[in-house]
């Protein structure tokens, strides 16, 4: 094995032991398990990189690269939409608090624009503040 | 209730033509970074602000809860930039009093001509009215109004939660879905050289578009 085969694999082995302790302790579960295919099968890959090919050909792909190719696009894709649906949701609640503030510290004049300042002095209130 | 960014050249002028006819006009300040706060502050009657900007939806959405929460019984949504004529509102209202409709959409292809449309705008608005025809499967003729009016009843049931701008076509679908009968109003347009500054350029119309499918898609 190359030197970077061996980088490659420690790097992949410290993802999936972290991911199967996160899922062990049941931590985004989903997401945990999610990494640790993903992660167990980029170990396999590296071992046995001819394997990839064999696994493409099964599906009808001729080489193994562009599987992994088509794998990584299709992943990147389905996360990154899912990421945009938190974060829509993030900042629907983020909006929430917004409104709560601004109901909280509404303005109201009882008079309504009868009460009007003359222009020439300083506006020192905008009406009573409830 | 009245929506605003950005707008203190014009917000008081704005808010004083209506308040002489409609004395119950409420301001939400959506995160402006000029004056429109204190501007509003000095003509209307109430005043909202979001201590950051969420969107013209938000904005209309803040107004008509806190509408609600003041017992209206009917709530307009008028536009800040003085696009809108305040003498229309009683257009809009009547067919809801009389019973005739929970919500009233302005329209202005409906009768009357739009005074100093550019035909670059018209051409626009005639595509985004295809689109809520094919889309929302509701008739419109104009589809991007910001000019309507909502029942107690109707403004209950809808609930904005489109961000930014995309909730001009999410009111047309939320509308649909109330199964409320509804009606379009002719009321008149005025484009100002102000107004148009501040109108949609059309790559802000593709991204209404994005935003518009993505929340359909992920409902």
């Amino acid at each position: 094995m190359t030197g970077f085969q061996i980088f490659l694999l420690v790097f992949f082995g410290m993802v999936l032991i972290g991911s199967v302790v996160t899922l062990a302790r049941g931590v985004s579960p989903k997401l945990s398990l999610v990494t640790m295919i993903v992660s167990l099968a980029a170990c396999g890959a590296t071992i046995r990189p001819d394997a990839t090919t064999d696994l493409a050909r099964m599906v009808g792909i001729q080489r193994g690269t562009d599987l992994i190719l088509y794998c990584t696009v299709l992943v990147m894709m389905v996360g990154f939409f899912l990421f945009y649906l938190r974060l829509r949701a993030l900042r629907r609640e983020l909006t929430e608090v917004v409104r709560h503030v601004a109901m909280s510290e509404a303005v109201e004049r009882p008079d309504g624009a009868a009460h009007r300042e003359p222009r020439d002095t300083e506006p020192r209130n905008r009406g009573s503040e409830t | 209730m009245i929506a605003a960014y950005n707008e203190q050249d014009v917000i008081e002028p704005v808010v004083r033509d209506v308040q002489q006819l409609w004395p119950n006009v409420v301001v939400v300040d959506d995160g402006s970074t000029d004056a429109t706060f204190d501007a509003a502050g000095r003509e209307a009657k109430f005043v909202l602000r979001h201590v950051i900007n969420r969107g013209q939806g938000a904005a209309l959405q803040t107004g008509i809860e806190y509408a609600l929460r003041k017992g209206a019984q009917y709530i307009v949504t008028f536009d800040a930039d003085g696009q809108h004529r305040p003498e229309d509102i009683a257009a809009m209202i009547e067919p809801i009093a009389d019973g005739r409709c929970a919500i009233t959409l302005g329209s202005r292809f409906l009768g009357r001509r739009a005074v100093n449309l550019p035909w670059t705008r018209r051409v626009m608005l005639r595509l985004a009215v295809l689109f809520t025809r094919v889309v929302n499967r509701m008739p419109l003729t104009d589809a991007h109004n910001g000019l309507r009016c909502f029942s107690r009843e109707a403004a209950m049931r809808i609930t904005i939660t489109a961000d930014r701008m995309a909730h001009a076509s999410e009111l047309i679908d939320l509308t649909r879905r109330t199964h409320l009968p509804y009606q379009e109003v002719p009321v008149e347009i005025r484009y100002t050289s102000y107004s148009l500054a501040k109108g949609q350029s059309s790559l802000e119309a593709l991204r209404i578009l994005f935003h518009y499918v993505m929340a359909r898609i992920s409902r």
